[in-house]
């Protein structure tokens, strides 16, 4: 199974973003002193199914006899996530990212061939991720907003609640977002303040997984980030 | 002084050995509950050089050992055994040699066969076992099976499991017709009651089986790459022995069967591949409760088939959290 820990790196990735500070503040992003970003935020992902399973015993003639039948899912929810990283050149921003979320496996049982009622067993995991990611920011605005686009690449890892079984992933992920700088202050210690609102999409393989599948998941982000 | 006890697994099982929740063949030796284990690498046997149930010496030696090759060729297990030669011995003759063969015993209609062990009751060491195909039914050795005869090497599988130790599974479901239960389906060879003729579906070891035996004789490094579902049922808030708890594997589809066993409804499944599990637990009335427990008025039956409330999350080489399974009576 893998996830929530997905999107909250993309959260974070989404922080970096020192340049729409200067794209906001109608700025030549070159022309700006501020290479690092600082960010840390708010990420919000969306569930996905996990996979289904059959419990299964073998009939006299070879043939399955369903003991009862699996939907596994892992909910979506909240998390938080870090982000720091630096301008490559005026418009390219490359940053590395740590996410954190707290999101419940469930499995949902049904047709048990003895009538056990139905049933959503439950465990909660523990999911971390860190990445790296690249963001290039566009060269139009809109209004006071400066449009980016991101991709990266992530390690994520699971465990469960009580960190009795770790499951470890890979995470691709794309998307895009904007910055909004709040606050310019150019050539001071903190060059200037922002939000950032961000959303991706991620491919995830790894993780707790029924099917050992390659997932597909969204999530998005509010951060707030820091230039200097 | 010795004293000798002849057990026969088909008729006497006993829970020993509770660090695991799979029932095992064991017996009284002075204050002590042992378990059936095999000391020794190769575990020598004999086969009686006599016809039965229509198959020739030849054919019944071929079965014989492709069910033994079954348990010594599966990675996870630490056995292997020998074929010493034929005898005249008859199986549960009292001569400190393992046999297999068939014996002719139509009053046991419903017995294909039984393995029988003699131990030692002071020292607890096992002496010698042996196991006998009752030749009162038709047999096949035919590849693809006979649908009018028992297949021989699914039944020495089963046989060869009690003959290292192993009591019976209850993962499988059955059907009471008249006094008769005819078994729906099952995940274990293990399981007490057999597959009808034609059936060769017991010539293949199952994960239950395979946990089962890894209990005893662990292959280096199974248990750390295995783990175990630890946990309690409980009916009005109390503990019940003999509810049978099954573990199944969300990722890999592995069916792992135990019982609770002590009256604070505990168990241990060991054995299982690390992962999420869902533990189900029924009550074992899928079959004769004699076939598993000596202490069957203690067994509780009364509660309906219920599924765990939590996931189970199994850990390589340790255990799990503890669940707690609250039943239902019916």
């Amino acid at each position: 199974m893998r996830h929530p820990a997905v999107w909250l790196l993309t959260c974070a990735l989404l922080a970096v973003a020192a340049t729409a500070r200067a794209q906001d503040a109608g700025v030549d992003r070159a022309a700006s002193p501020a290479r690092w970003e600082a960010a840390v935020g708010f990420a919000w992902f969306r569930g996905m199914s996990l996979g289904d399973s059959t419990a299964t015993l073998e009939q006299p003639n070879g043939q399955p006899f369903t003991l009862f039948k699996t939907e596994t899912s892992m909910g979506g929810g909240p998390g938080v996530a870090l982000t720091l990283g630096r301008y490559a050149t005026p418009r390219l921003f490359i940053e590395t990212a740590f996410a954190y979320a707290r999101p419940d496996v469930s499995t949902k049982v049904t047709a048990d061939a003895e009538e056990a009622p139905s049933v959503t067993s439950t465990i909660g995991l523990h999911q971390y991720v860190v990445e790296g990611s690249a963001r290039w920011h566009l060269a139009r605005s809109w209004g006071r907003f400066s449009p980016y686009l991101r991709a990266g690449a992530g390690y994520l890892r699971q465990l469960d609640a009580d960190h009795d079984h770790v499951e470890a992933g890979v995470l691709l992920h794309a998307g895009g977002g904007v910055d909004r700088v709040m606050k310019s202050r150019p050539g001071a210690r903190i060059d200037s303040m922002g939000l950032r609102l961000e959303a991706r999409l991620t491919g995830r393989t790894g993780g707790f997984d029924v099917e050992d599948r390659t997932r597909l998941g969204g999530a998005a982000a509010a951060l707030l980030f820091l230039t200097f | 002084m010795m004293r000798r006890l002849l057990l026969i697994a088909c008729l006497v099982s006993v829970a020993v050995a509770p660090a695991a929740a799979y029932l095992k063949i064991g017996f009284r030796a002075g204050n002590r509950l042992v378990g059936v284990r095999w000391d020794q690498r190769p575990v020598p046997y004999f086969i009686t050089n006599r016809d039965g149930g229509g198959l020739t010496v030849p054919q019944i030696r071929g079965a014989i050992e492709r069910a033994f090759t079954t348990w010594a060729n599966e990675p996870d297990l630490d056995l292997s055994f020998d074929f010493r030669g034929f005898t005249g011995a008859e199986p549960f003759d009292e001569d400190g040699m393992n046999t297999l063969g068939f014996v002719d015993e139509p009053e046991l209609e419903r017995v294909l066969g039984a393995t029988g062990f003699t131990v030692d009751t002071v020292t607890g060491r096992l002496l010698e076992s042996d196991i006998f195909f009752n030749s009162a039914f038709d047999w096949s050795v035919a590849p693809g099976g006979d649908p009018a005869a028992y297949d021989l090497e699914s039944t020495a599988v089963h046989e060869i499991g009690h003959f290292i130790g192993l009591g019976h599974s209850a993962i499988g479901e059955t059907q009471l017709l008249g006094d008769r239960r005819r078994v729906i389906a099952k995940q274990s060879v293990m399981f007490p009651i057999a597959f009808p003729q034609g059936s060769i579906s017991d010539r293949v070891l199952k994960a239950d089986d395979v946990a089962g035996a890894a209990d005893i004789y662990p292959a280096r490094d199974y248990e750390r790459r295995h783990g175990s579902a630890t946990g309690r049922v409980l009916l009005d808030g109390r503990g019940i022995f003999g509810a049978h708890v099954t573990a199944f594997s969300l990722e890999t589809g592995r069916i792992v069967g135990g019982f609770t066993l002590d009256t604070d409804g505990r168990f241990v499944i060991a054995g299982l591949v690390p992962g999420l599990h869902v533990i189900r637990v029924e009550p074992l009335d899928d079959g004769d409760i004699g076939s598993y427990f000596d202490d069957q008025a203690n067994v509780e039956i009364g509660f309906e088939a219920t599924i765990a409330p939590s996931l189970v999350s199994v850990p390589a080489g340790g255990a799990s959290s503890d669940v707690t399974i609250n039943v239902r009576r019916r």
